[in-house]
């Protein structure tokens, strides 16, 4: 008895100090790519919270200089069709990139992650009809489902968040709900249940704590292919509309420019898509890496 | 192999409720969009009698759950309905669009397996080598690249700096081959139409290769781990120990079990390849499926983008299928 | 005694981890004859089983052979290329592996594994190939139709039958057995025991016999070598090893076994577990679970000493 009280005590937590701890020193691939995704993400993260401190321009205002002209001293990355800063709008697109792509994701946990806790907890026909309909959107191309309801709500920030959110939410369910499986069975699960704890209680202290690293890693996952989304719909003219400086509405610009062989307009945007995508891809798959030995790379 | 013709039928029959729930989800979707698309045909100051007849016409009077059923037996008789902008029946505008977009992501698929495939193999072969590590880098760079950027980007440099490509349509004007299947490579070879072929093929260069790249990091990625994991197995110290060289070990022992469930991963993957065909064919206006939904969407034909998305449902579910049928016959471990 | 067909001299293997260096073989030597078979016993752990991958030269990363000498037909195959180790491999020098559930590449057929070792070690024409692999198979009481069969269509004990035809297609000097009974239930065992004394006898086979099973080893082997953490501690003709074990852990081995040879029936395993091998106990590695163990034994670590034609590390025979 005494060592069951103490498994039910003591569930899988701490994970994420015990993680802190490891990143001070990294050791394994894995741990560099956390530590180095992190501090490309810092950066990202100063420019869309302060970017009037580095922005020299306004990003919206027309006719600073003139038309395409190439990188020079006055504009380091040129300006584009309008005649706007490149590097100002570039600077200011961050802060819509991270802004849209974690409230998707942060969406998508939101509504996933509870359905998959449910509908694992209870089981049967609930169960059922809500794996069916999120397999349905899982196995769904996503970027086409995100452009139906994208073009269904409109532009605008909250409108394409919303749309990507759709997309990511079966996979918190499927997470959240493997997981549920698996704890279910589990001993100090039985253990709680036995001296008396309510199923609240036990998917508050027993089933989040233990889905909490792969969620983890999923969500990061999750905001670096929402930024990529973002982008493509902003691409597609189903985004942000302008004149709101963002990345995927610039390169939008960009096929008209082609042409002209002005290369800037769409190549600085690009690469900072490229940069942030990184940065939680980085950390995402290092963090994969870290909580799950298995895959660890010495 | 009458429980494989069992199997099939049961997956099959597995995948019709996912396609009725996708159905019914883009159906209702569409019927909430705002904007009329009686408005967006005529036109908003159109006298309103002509939009009332014209509403008669599309079914659009009806209530939804009528409009519904109507669209469900229609669906079931192979009739997608009419396209609101070209008035042409929708099943037919798909048959005419979809081969470009079939010939466009199989010869991504293609580049992506190739590079995908050997350089993971590679990779994992050479683990923590500098080749592994710049295979590793590689595979996340491009993950993260967005597939429109890369386009845009190659287009510049061969097609606008270099001139070397052609950076959009699929052949030159008066240079598409007779049509018979709907890719142009093919027919022009089928019609021995070598001006055609040449041309269709240096259409077909730069967006089969933006898409492919983009793809490939992915399969780089899965190769390797399972060939890791591949490499660890008894079998694999077995081989060595019968003096067997290393390059068979790796690429005969290791890699014919690593492509099984790589096998997997391309159906997985197909999704993907959709989603990135449709920013690739807008990128290189390639008249495929997804230039077609982009189109349809811009003028708001909701027949048309219900149609097409009926489409890309069945056809997930078909490759699905394909796939399913092919792990077991690559797979001598499994019988059905 | 002019040539000896194995000859190890001084062998050490490490593994180079992150954190430790783990001495899984540290000098080690070993002499075998032509028609021998050699058992190495011991607990898993304790090095034997890296042993016999040194010797074929296929020690899994990040170990290393750090020193020593693998005298194979008087050549040192410590020093021979990565190309000379392989044609060597299955030709002249082969392998059977513990488990043959997992020892076979589970989507090459049966055919395909022996008529590929053979055309790689010299055979030119497939149909050759394909009559020696069934004779082969015939040999090792196996239909030959079985070679169009898949690893997963066999039971245990044919495949590890499969295993043995790949090991022995080429006429080998020496087979390495790792565990080759170990995985199979008791008959098949008992079986496959048979099938190994068979052929031996009639090819006059050499083996490097690894199990931890000295009852098993009892039934094959002309001498054993105990190995105790990296160590040789015990190393004697396999008559003299069960008459009259002199190492206090060869002695624990034998209590812990139930067997037929023991006169008395008096199991009792040997208290401790195995010392962390990389950060193994000072003097005589085996003095924490010793019930004779002096404080010479702490300080000090015994070199094999020739007791009455049994080679022992310990100072009870000083």
């Amino acid at each position: 008895m005494e060592v069951e009280r103490a498994r039910v005590e003591e569930p899988p937590v701490g994970m994420v100090g015990l993680l802190l701890k490891r990143l001070r020193k990294p050791a394994y691939v894995g741990e560099y790519m956390v530590v180095a995704g992190l501090a490309l993400l810092s950066v990202f993260l100063f420019l869309a919270l302060f970017p009037d401190l580095v922005a020299p321009y306004d990003p919206i205002a027309i006719g600073l200089g003139p038309r395409l002209a190439p990188p020079n001293s006055q504009f380091i990355m040129g300006t584009d069709h309008l005649g706007r800063d490149v590097l100002s709008r570039v600077i200011w697109g961050a802060r819509i990139a991270l802004l849209v792509s974690t409230s998707a994701a942060v969406l998508s946990l939101v509504i996933g992650a509870p359905l998959g806790l449910v509908s694992g907890f209870l089981g049967g026909k609930l169960d059922r009809v809500l794996s069916l309909v999120m397999d349905s959107i899982y196995a769904f191309p996503s970027l086409v489902l995100a452009i139906a309801i994208a073009a269904v709500l409109g532009p605008g920030i909250a409108n394409v968040a919303i749309a990507i959110s759709v997309i990511y939410i079966p996979t918190y369910f499927r997470v959240v709900r493997g997981e549920v499986l698996v704890i279910r069975e589990q001993l100090y699960v039985e253990a709680a249940r036995a001296i008396g704890a309510k199923s609240p209680t036990i998917m508050r202290k027993y089933v989040l704590p233990n889905a909490l690293p792969s969620m983890i890693v999923v969500f990061t996952l999750n905001v670096a292919d929402a930024v990529l989304t973002e982008a493509g719909l902003s691409f597609l003219g189903l985004g942000i509309p302008p004149p709101t400086p963002d990345w995927g509405q610039d390169l939008q610009r960009g096929l008209e420019v082609v042409l002209s062989g002005s290369w800037h307009p769409i190549f600085f945007p690009g690469i900072m898509i490229v940069l942030l995508v990184l940065a939680f891809c980085l950390i995402g798959d290092g963090l994969g890496e870290v909580l799950n030995p298995r895959l660890r790379e010495p | 192999m009458a429980s494989l013709r069992y199997y099939i039928i049961t997956r099959l029959l597995l995948t019709i409720p996912m396609v009725l729930l996708l159905l019914s989800l883009i159906f209702v979707v569409l019927r909430v969009m705002p904007g009329d698309p009686v408005n967006a045909i005529l036109g908003p100051k159109a006298p309103e009698e002509y939009k009332q007849q014209l509403r008669a016409q599309l079914g659009l009077d009806k209530p939804i759950h009528e409009q519904y059923i109507d669209y469900l037996v229609k669906l079931a008789q192979g009739d997608l309905g009419k396209s609101l902008w070209t008035r042409r029946p929708i099943a037919e505008e798909i048959m005419e669009y979809f081969p470009a977009t079939l010939e466009l992501t199989l010869s991504a698929m293609v580049i992506a397996v190739l590079i995908g495939v050997f350089t993971g193999a590679y990779s994992a072969y050479r683990r923590n080598s500098p080749a592994d590590h710049t295979l590793r880098t590689y595979a996340i760079v491009v993950y993260s690249t967005p597939i429109f950027w890369l386009g845009l980007m190659l287009q510049l440099l061969f097609g606008v700096y270099l001139k070397w490509l052609p950076i959009c349509g699929r052949a030159d004007p008066l240079m598409e081959p007779t049509r018979i299947t709907g890719l142009y490579v093919l027919d022009s070879l089928l019609t021995l139409n070598f001006p055609a072929l040449v041309s269709s093929i240096r259409h077909l260069i730069l967006p089969s290769i933006t898409l492919g790249i983009v793809l490939s990091g992915i399969f780089v990625r899965m190769t390797r781990a399972n060939m890791l994991d591949v490499l660890r197995q008894d079998y694999i110290a077995a081989a060595r120990a019968r003096g067997i060289p290393e390059r068979l070990v790796v690429y005969k022992h290791a890699l014919k079990n690593s492509l099984i469930p790589i096998v997997t991963m391309m159906g997985l993957q197909f999704a993907l390849l959709l989603g990135g065909a449709v920013l690739t064919e807008t990128v290189f206006s390639w008249h495929g499926m997804g230039y077609y939904f982009i189109m349809r969407i811009y003028y708001r034909d909701f027949p048309a983008i219900q149609g097409a998305t009926v489409f890309f449902a069945l056809l997930v579910a078909l490759v699905s299928l394909i796939v399913d049928i092919l792990y077991v016959y690559i797979n001598p471990r499994v019988r059905y | 005694m002019s040539e000896k067909l194995l000859v190890i001299e001084d062998l050490a293997v490490y593994y180079f981890t992150r954190a430790d260096v783990i001495k899984a073989v540290d000098g080690v030597s070993i002499e075998m004859n032509k028609g021998e078979v050699l058992g190495l016993v011991g607990e898993s752990g304790c090095g034997k089983s890296t042993l016999g991958y040194a010797i074929i030269r296929l020690i899994p990363s990040p170990g290393r052979i750090v020193s020593g000498r693998i005298l194979f037909h008087g050549e040192n195959l410590v020093e021979k290329s990565e190309e000379e180790m392989r044609d060597l491999r299955g030709r002249r020098i082969s392998m059977i592996f513990q488990d043959p559930m997992t020892s076979l590449n589970p989507v090459m057929k049966i055919k395909d594994h022996i008529v590929e070792t053979l055309m790689v070690h010299g055979y030119e024409d497939e149909q050759k190939a394909l009559d020696r692999a069934r004779e082969l198979v015939e040999m090792l009481g196996i239909e030959p139709s079985r070679l169009e069969d898949y690893p997963h269509q066999l039971s245990g004990g044919m495949r590890q039958r499969i295993a043995i035809a790949l090991a022995i297609a080429l006429n080998p000097d020496l087979v390495i057995a790792d565990e080759p009974t170990t995985a199979l239930d008791v008959i098949v065992q008992a079986q496959i025991l048979e099938l190994l004394k068979d052929l031996r006898k009639k090819y006059n086979l050499s083996f490097v016999f690894i199990t931890h099973d000295l009852g098993v080893a009892a039934e094959l082997v002309d001498n054993v070598a105990v190995m105790y953490c990296g160590k040789i501690v015990e190393y004697a003709s396999t008559d003299r090893l069960f008459a009259e074990p002199l190492h206090p852990y060869t002695r624990g081995l034998l209590r812990s076994v139930p067997n037929v040879l023991m006169k008395k029936w008096d199991l009792s395993p040997i208290p401790g577990t195995l010392p962390n091998p990389a950060d193994p106990p000072p003097g005589c590695r085996f003095h924490p679970r010793c019930p004779h163990a002096t404080d010479r034994c702490r300080r000090e670590e015994p070199k094999l000493m020739d007791v009455g034609g049994t080679k022992v590390a310990c100072f009870l025979y000083r």
